[in-house]
């Protein structure tokens, strides 16, 4: 399947920078809804792990010893925010691949790590372009409502996509 | 190859709790053990089928031993229930048993023995050799007391693998306990030094103002009975089972609406939070169990990240008894699974399955 980046999506110069290889892999899961996203990360490779982290850590992705990258996510989170902070992983792992060493990129509940804040922007808006494909929000919304999407029915998106709040807040850029 | 190794057995019912802290638990915790499921109806689901799937989802595939709750009750006509009678039936119950067993590859059986002739049983016997998934004999000793009889049957299946499970219900007599146990045993091991055994049952408090305000903590008496059984029966194959910190079904009515309480496991004790008279909430409640010594050789497992994230206030952790109780579990189902280790630093880690 083609990858087709909607020029309209606000995620779409992120999208860019991804590896073309790594897209052409999960590129057609975001035709059904709700995305897979553990099958996103199988497609690319990455093991995802759950796992009881201190409460203020959502998640984390690191490089093993044996060259696999993988992610651990807190389950005592809710499941729709462990949705989101598997798509906040892998987006690391498509935007910042060279920096996710052994050590790896460890983020806290409010999605901030070691890395600079502009990087973890990047990773809240390419992740919640994961979970909520902009075709599809679009069409979604636009038969529901009539209108493009707005931030007036971030629940409804959110309930519809099985996504948090706050990732259709960034998808939305608010 | 045999399941019957020396290993945690803990009893764990169709609800919620016991299910949600299964669930929660990885999957490698899981094949550590081996669990004993009661079938019963799920909730008021109308098919008995949901149950089933229940297990599926929380237990998992595995091995798992299976007998039937005989605490439950219910004369409701709904499918699921009608069903659940139908297996408790004496004369037509063990063929819709074996039928049951057959249906689901990694169910390992309890012969069927209350009320069930003697040729039945022996049915149920060459059936369970058949499928070489090994049997049980569970014995509820307040409810089985034909022993001549049990050891007749168990002296005819020497050789066999199958292991008996010495259930003594909910009991806190434990000096009782241990020595109906010690008499038991006695006879068994008289027919063979190479039976195996699991002894179990359940003490979680049923009332709790003793507790208040950490006034004293509860003690894990099936640890306390299986330790002290150990010192005589240790050589043997004995091994250790409990209801997972929780008791059997009651059906006592209502009552009033309990207190908000966290309850916290360590390897031989509950630690029990809550105040009347401070009115504690469970975020209250779980303050205070964050704030105790033995908080920091907590098992980072998903109820101890629930009590945690109850006292810090934050969303998903504990706010409801269900979610307590279920917290509970967890901790104690690890704790047990790894009884005389040292607690790791780190929790145990799990594939990640998407909740969608």
């Amino acid at each position: 399947m083609g990858v087709d980046i909607a020029p309209d999506d606000p995620a779409a110069n992120l999208w860019q920078r991804v590896e073309k290889s790594d897209l052409e892999k999960i590129w057609d899961l975001f035709e059904s809804i709700p995305v897979q996203i553990g099958l996103v990360a199988e497609r690319l490779g990455l093991e995802v792990l759950s796992v009881t982290l201190p409460t203020e850590i959502s998640g984390l992705i690191r490089r093993t010893e044996t060259g696999i990258y993988e992610i651990q996510v807190n389950n005592t989170d809710v499941a729709v925010r462990q949705r989101f902070t598997v798509c906040h992983e892998i987006a690391h792992y498509l935007l910042h691949r060279s920096l996710i060493d052994a050590e790896g990129i460890t983020d806290n509940i409010l999605y901030r790590s070691k890395l600079t804040n502009r990087q973890e922007a990047e990773a809240n808006k390419l992740g919640a372009a994961m979970l909520l494909p902009w075709s599809k929000v679009s069409k979604w919304h636009e038969a529901e409502y009539g209108t493009p999407p707005h931030k007036g029915n971030i629940e409804a998106i959110a309930s519809a996509f099985r996504a948090s709040s706050l990732a259709v807040g960034f998808r939305l850029g608010i | 190859m045999t399941e019957f190794t020396k290993r945690y057995y803990p009893t764990v019912c169709i609800r919620r709790a016991e299910m949600k802290a299964m669930e929660k638990l990885p999957e490698s915790e899981k094949t550590r053990m081996l669990p004993i499921v009661l079938l019963a109806p799920w909730l008021n689901s109308i098919e008995f089928e949901n149950t089933f799937r229940i297990i599926e989802k929380s237990v998992g595939n595995g091995p798992i031993i299976i007998d039937l709750d005989r605490y439950f009750s219910s004369e409701s006509d709904l499918p699921s229930r009608k069903y659940f009678r139908e297996l408790l039936d004496h004369e037509t119950g063990p063929t819709q048993w074996m039928n049951l067993i057959a249906n689901h590859e990694n169910y390992i059986p309890c012969i069927q023995l209350l009320g069930v002739s003697q040729e039945n049983i022996l049915k149920q016997i060459e059936f369970a050799k058949s499928l070489k998934r090994g049997f049980v004999f569970r014995l509820e000793l307040h409810r089985y007391n034909d022993i001549d009889n049990i050891i007749q049957i168990v002296s005819g299946s020497l050789g066999q693998d199958f292991l008996i499970v010495l259930d003594y219900g909910y009991n806190k007599t434990y000096e009782i306990v241990e020595m109906n146990i010690s008499g038991l045993m006695d006879r068994f091991l008289s027919l063979s030094s190479d039976l195996k055994f699991v002894i179990s049952g359940s003490s979680f408090p049923n009332s709790f103002s003793d507790f208040d305000d950490f006034a004293e903590s509860a003690s894990i008496y099936s640890r306390m009975i299986y330790n002290n059984l150990a010192r005589k029966y240790g050589n043997y194959n004995f091994f250790y089972g409990d209801w997972a910190s929780t008791k059997p079904r009651t059906y006592d009515g209502g009552g009033s609406k309990p207190l908000p309480r966290i309850d916290f496991p360590t390897s031989s004790n509950w630690i029990i939070a809550r105040s009347k008279e401070n009115e504690w909430d469970f975020q209250m409640a779980a303050e205070m169990i964050t704030r105790l010594p033995e908080w920091r050789d907590r098992p980072m497992v998903w109820g101890s990240g629930m009590i945690e994230k109850a006292a810090k206030g934050l969303p998903g952790g504990i706010s409801t008894g269900p979610q307590a109780i279920a917290s509970r579990v967890n901790i104690h189902l690890y704790l047990q699974n790894h009884f005389g280790s040292p607690t790791p630093p780190t929790g145990p880690k799990g594939k990640w399955i998407d909740p969608i």
